[in-house]
């Protein structure tokens, strides 16, 4: 029998592979909240509370984070198993979770001095708490001392009991973050901190956001249980914390719906259904700022996978289907808002959850998205013709049948009449339409657009010349980031 | 002497062979399987004339489509025969093809209710039964039997399988593992575990099936609506939902 030797180096490989980019320990620790909440209302249904939420408190001046969920805890005598168990699982139908690998739970180590997990489950008159010493760890990294796992955890790691005072019937789960570390400064205190929680956790909708009912409703008719389930009210620093819509980002061709559904070879089984597309557009598909949650953004059971330019990642990744290049299918999808929410047992995430492991069906989502950015830049490419022919009638009925098959022919005629419409009072001032600049720096002034453009087409004449447009792209893709970002600052 | 018969005469005589009438054997009844499956409901929806007459052609078109396809290798090999009565159908096969029937059985009642969202109830015997020879007609003790079965006993959307059936197979000739025996003693087919196992759907796999496919919320909706206007249909979706339930499949 061979024996392994497992070493503590496997605990930092884990760790810091898998959560390079701190926002992640977020998602892990709420994740464990929503699945533990989730699991026992899925046991017992009279469990489920209104109230039940997540608060997530950053503690600047002493470097503290605090995640709390007023949930029921962990029972007394699975309390310890689950804190040790790492890359195993114990949570019985996991593929119904968010997250089920027991990794997550050390997410925050890597970033802080101590972490610590403080359990209240209801009728116990104690806290049961596990603690994690982040800086024991590095210090054992640092001098590389060679400690087998099991040794170096006994080490770095304690349990202990706390009398609780409170009522006995009260009831959470807290994770404690001593001592953030200077990556976690950054990023707590970086200004877009709080949008890139509301773009990536799992929460409800704006009030504000008419469209709201649309869209859940939508998914409560196709996938037979309300997205509810997977919204959860979680607080900033006490602030209510919503998805980052609202109706500025209602676009021209209002909302539009895919149905998503896995392909079926039995004739005994029908099609899976694993989740709904919504997305919408304006006339003519010029960028959003980037500083609008652009693109679809694909979600797990609620929870985001990737960012803004998954599609076009999951595209590029595939190296199978050639859509377009990279920069097109980004700058393509800076021209809608929308989300793809998946939920199936049938797709896992993969280890790192910015997408999910390669198999049968992720491949086949992956045609379904494939098919969708095909469209997508057909529409494109047909809407910009038509803007600049409109007495064309072949690039009329081109852009029809574009945008039926982008939306499975969903008023194509008014929608086609109004582009015509809005594109006649758009050419009415002609110094406003610029073949560049109205897609990649929209909303800056004429003079800016003007110049942009003048600079541009230089660049693409010296570059058709000397037969280099793939050239010509990159250093316009540059500029035009050059430029978003000068106005994002 | 024959020889010296004229021609004519041998002619007359061969003439005569072919046209006797041939001697065909008495018809006498076979023993088959007979399954009688309906579906539950669908009397009620027939009478009440504010139904559309489009919308029941359909689903009886539906209910064909899929015993059609479920029957299809036992219809190439022509060991089973189909009639379609009104609501209902009746399945006659050999002896020797329980297990198969099982199965197809399992099938229709499942594609019954994820696809058209409504309930089977049945019952298969086996006995005598005389089919005319271009299959349109069937008669015998068998048919009768496996109409009284399902009509008087399977009350729930169940399809049972009768004890008399051990006369005609030894109860080891019997492999389908899939008839389970109900609280009252009645042995049923148990589609949906049948479904599970040879689909390979765990309990999470099912409940996303059966979610998605909104036979969740048809039985919740049909079970709250029936049991304020009459018990007996609201016992009917009370049986699939319990059985659903026991996979810890949250279904009220």
């Amino acid at each position: 029998m061979v024996e392994v030797r497992v070493g503590l180096r496997l605990l930092e490989t884990l760790t810091s592979a898998l959560y390079e980019d701190p926002i992640i320990l977020f998602r892990e620790y709420v994740q464990n909240s929503a699945d533990a909440y989730n699991m026992a209302i899925d046991e017992d249904s009279t469990l489920a509370f209104n109230e039940f939420k997540i608060d997530i408190d950053i503690d600047a001046d002493n470097f503290n984070i605090l995640i709390k969920d007023n949930g029921y805890g962990i029972p007394e005598s699975e309390f310890i198993d689950k804190m040790t168990t790492i890359g195993a699982s114990n949570k019985s139908n996991f593929t119904d979770q968010i997250g089920f690998r027991g990794i997550g739970r050390l997410s925050g180590m890597p970033f802080c001095k101590e972490l610590v997990f403080i359990n209240k489950p209801v009728g116990l008159n104690k806290c049961l708490i596990y603690t994690w010493e982040g800086e024991k760890f590095h210090k054992f990294l640092n001098q590389e001392i060679d400690l087998e796992l099991n040794a170096a955890v006994e080490k770095i790691s304690s349990s202990r009991e706390e009398y609780y005072e409170g009522n006995i019937n009260e009831h959470f789960f807290k994770v404690e973050l001593h001592g953030y570390q200077e990556e976690i400064k950054e990023l707590v205190d970086s200004s877009d901190f709080k949008q890139r929680l509301s773009k990536m956790l799992p929460l409800n909708y704006s009030p504000d956001f008419s469209q709201m009912d649309v869209i859940k409703n939508k998914y409560k008719q196709y996938m037979g249980e309300s997205l509810d389930k997977y919204s959860f009210k979680i607080f900033l620093n006490g602030e209510f914390l919503y998805k980052p819509y609202s109706n500025k980002h209602i676009l021209e061709s209002d909302i539009v719906f895919w149905e998503l559904k896995f392909k079926s070879n039995k004739s005994t089984m029908p099609g899976d259904k694993f989740g709904i597309l919504w997305f919408t557009f304006n006339r003519k598909l010029s960028g959003n700022p980037i500083t609008e949650p652009y693109g679809i953004l694909v979600r797990s059971k609620n929870m985001l996978m990737g960012g803004s330019d998954s599609l076009a990642d999951a595209i590029i990744r595939s190296r199978v289907d050639y859509v377009a290049t990279y920069r097109e299918l980004v700058q393509t999808l800076t021209g809608v808002y929308g989300e793809m929410l998946i939920n199936t047992p049938r797709l896992n995430d993969n280890a790192r959850r910015d997408w999910f492991k390669i198999d049968s069906l992720s491949i086949e989502l992956r045609n379904i998205i494939v098919e969708f950015m095909k469209h997508l830049l057909a529409y494109r490419n047909c809407a910009s013709k038509a803007f600049n022919n409109p007495g064309n009638e072949k690039i009329r009925e081109k852009l029809i049948k574009a945008y039926s098959d982008l939306t499975d022919g969903y008023k194509p005629e008014k929608f086609i009449n109004d582009f015509y419409q809005h594109r006649d009072s758009v050419k009415s001032n002609d110094d406003k339409v610029f073949e560049f600049a109205d897609d990649d720096i929209p909303h800056f002034s004429i003079t800016i657009r003007r110049f942009y453009d003048r600079l541009a087409k230089c660049l693409r004449i010296y570059y058709l010349e000397k037969k280099e447009l793939e050239e010509f792209l990159k250093i316009r893709a540059y500029i035009k980031k050059h430029f978003n970002e000068e106005q994002e600052g | 002497m024959d020889e010296a018969k004229p021609k004519i005469y041998q002619w007359i005589e061969e003439e005569n062979k072919v046209k006797a009438p041939v001697e065909t054997p008495r018809k006498t009844y076979d023993e088959r399987l007979v399954a009688f499956i309906d579906v539950l409901g669908m009397r009620e929806i027939i009478r009440n004339e504010e139904n559309d007459a489009e919308d029941i052609l359909f689903i009886m078109g539906q209910l064909n489509k899929y015993v059609e396809s479920a029957c299809e290798d036992l219809l190439v090999n022509s060991r089973l025969s189909y009639w379609q009565l009104g609501d209902g159908f009746i399945i006659v096969t050999n002896l020797d093809c329980l297990d198969k029937l099982c199965e197809i059985l399992s099938i229709v009642q499942w594609l019954v209710l994820i696809d058209s969202k409504m309930l089977l109830r049945g019952a298969v015997t086996a006995g005598k039964v005389i089919m005319s020879e271009d299959s349109k007609l069937i008669i015998g003790p068998a048919y009768i039997e496996a109409f009284a079965l399902e009509s008087d006993n399977a009350i729930f959307p169940r399809i049972i399988i009768a004890d008399e059936i051990q006369q005609f197979i030894s109860s080891e000739n019997i492999t389908f593992k899939y008839i389970a025996e109900d609280n009252d003693k009645f042995k049923y087919i148990d589609f949906l575990n049948y479904i599970r196992e040879v689909e390979d759907l765990n309990k999470v796999r099912l409940e996303h099936l059966l979610k998605t496919q909104g036979v969740l919320a048809f039985l919740k909706n049909s079970y709250i609506a029936s049991i304020k206007k009459d018990k007996r249909v609201a016992q009917k979706y009370g049986w699939i939902i319990s059985k659903i339930t026991s996979y810890n499949i949250n279904v009220v």
